[in-house]
């Protein structure tokens, strides 16, 4: 399985997705900073707290990941559909679902792993910066810190799974644009809301959809072993 | 000698219609299998069968004598294909998609794709993603990345589409040397039969779905290739030396003017039993029956080039 992953990674030159996460990365600081700056003198600032601080962040990471799982997914697994080059992947004598798992984990950890280093790092780095200029009241307790650490792994875990659900469009439609735009629209629901209140925060719902994407993840593996290849 | 591939009633049906019926094929070890039949009449369909990526609807599929089922990918090892058309991960460069397939495949050769490259004679591609080839070229890196890994059978779908005459001419070199050399089978479709009648040992005439002949290509040739055509104006003087003078009856005329003659008789005998008759005589000419004519009539003429 480790060799497939290498393999899908190698194929796809996935290691420019590592620079497009790096961009994706200074634009969601450049737009935290200002945010946090701009609200500087309003009575009634976008984050009071750190806490608050923290839940946008996330917010803003786990959706920026999410739309990226699916622009993996359409290079890993719709791509090879719409070229064609999928009647070639199915012709190794490899199982199926294995070629599919592989492509699906490279997913999963992808997403996993970019929510949490994105949320640590620019934590940190929003952190930093506050403690020059003092925008954000309050005090940074280590319970704070490991609470939110706590939420940064399971928030992580669960866009992950919530990253998989465009492969059901995708899969039916073989189109790229249908799988993106799912995500914007799986995005939408889960950040929306009113006030402090949204969707993504409701941990059955955050549950209930990351184990739908999982589920769709499994669902699509096994119907690839019987399917025809057209 | 064994056969290596053998289909027993493989039916595919895609919506209520049968794109493949109840065809038995059967390809022995160390031929040339030329798979004749007009666009769309299932060739792809049975070739994809083969390599599993279609299941069949009904009927199965031995290769080497083994049964093939949905999970059959051992057997895929042994195969090498191109199926329609030669697809490539496009931004990658020729030895790139090379070494992939290797490693996908399991075969490990680090001279193997040197070799490959060189057999289709494909060099000077280096730094070029596959992007930028022409249909040709592709045509020849897909026939390198299903030969490299020297496998049993060789799958390929209208291989020399795309290719200009001289491409084609070195496949037909290279398709014969592979079988005579490396002992590889080869299952090798087409539309135009003029190429196909060049390099089969077997031929299989598919036509909506149904395999309406397979022959060995030997037993064809003997069958009704040559003949002798007459062309006089005195057409009923030259039947009476026919039959009477030279004994002959397997002859036929085919209008007032042209008689042909299929027993075998030397042209001078004929000619000089001719002269002493007096039978004015316009031409004399051996002539082939072209093997076109036979399958034309088997395929029903139309969609063949």
């Amino acid at each position: 399985m480790l060799k497939l992953i290498s393999l899908e990674i190698r194929k796809n030159k996935l290691s420019g997705m590592l620079k497009g996460s790096l961009y994706a990365n200074l634009g969601l600081l450049v737009f935290m900073v200002l945010v946090v700056f701009i609200d500087q003198g309003e009575s009634d600032p976008t984050f009071a707290s750190y806490a608050e601080l923290f839940e946008g962040l996330f917010v803003f990471v786990k959706a920026v990941f999410i739309i990226f799982a699916s622009v993996l997914l359409c290079k890993l697994v719709i791509d090879e559909y719409k070229n064609n080059t999928v009647t070639l992947l199915f012709m190794y004598p490899i199982p199926r679902k294995k070629l599919m798992a592989a492509k699906l984990i490279i997913v999963f950890l992808f997403t996993l792993a970019a929510i949490v280093i994105s949320d640590v790092v620019l934590g940190a780095i929003l952190i930093g910066i506050n403690h020059f200029v003092n925008i954000i009241p309050g005090e940074l307790t280590a319970s704070l810190v490991t609470n939110e650490l706590y939420v940064i792994v399971m928030g992580a875990l669960y866009a992950a799974g919530i990253g998989l659900i465009p492969l059901y469009v995708g899969m039916r439609k073989k189109s790229v644009p249908a799988t993106i735009v799912t995500a914007v629209l799986v995005v939408s629901t889960i950040t929306s809301g009113f006030d402090q209140f949204r969707l993504g925060n409701l941990a059955a719902v955050s549950i209930f959809l990351a184990l739908l994407g999982v589920g769709i993840a499994y669902l699509s593996i096994r119907k690839v072993e019987t399917e025809d290849i057209a | 000698m064994t056969t290596i591939l053998r289909t027993r009633n493989l039916t595919k049906v895609y919506q209520g219609k049968e794109a493949v019926s109840n065809v038995n094929m059967n390809i022995k070890q160390g031929e040339i299998y030329g798979f004749l039949g007009p666009n769309g009449a299932g060739k792809t369909t049975v070739m994809k069968m083969i390599t599993n990526l279609v299941k069949p609807t009904n009927g199965e599929i031995e290769f080497f004598g083994e049964k093939m089922m949905d999970r059959s990918y051992e057997m895929l090892k042994r195969m090498g294909c191109i199926i329609e058309y030669p697809v490539f991960y496009d931004k990658l460069t020729a030895k790139e998609n090379l070494i992939l397939h290797g490693e996908y495949m399991g075969y490990y050769n680090p001279q193997a794709i040197g070799e490959a490259l060189e057999l289709v004679k494909l060099t000077g591609i280096d730094n070029k993603p596959v992007k930028q080839f022409s249909l040709g070229m592709k045509q020849r890196l897909g026939i390198a990345r299903a030969v490299m890994t020297k496998p049993e059978l060789l799958i390929l779908d209208e291989p020399i589409n795309g290719l200009d005459p001289v491409g084609i001419k070195e496949m037909r070199e290279v398709f014969r040397m592979l079988s005579e050399e490396y002992g590889m089978t080869l299952l090798v479709s087409s539309h135009i039969l003029a190429e196909i009648e060049q390099i089969a040992d077997t031929i299989g005439v598919i036509r909506e779905g149904v395999l309406v002949e397979q022959v060995a290509m030997e037993s064809i040739r003997g069958r009704n290739t040559e003949y002798l055509e007459l062309i006089t104006n005195e057409t009923t003087k030259a039947v009476y030396v026919l039959e009477h003078k030279l004994g002959l009856s397997n002859f036929k005329v085919l209008d007032p003017r042209t008689i042909r003659i299929y027993e075998s008789i030397s042209q001078r005998e004929l000619n000089k039993a001719l002269v002493i008759a007096d039978v004015e005589l316009e031409s004399l000419s051996k002539r082939h029956h072209s093997l076109e004519d036979y399958f034309l009539k088997l395929i029903g003429g139309e969609g063949v080039a």
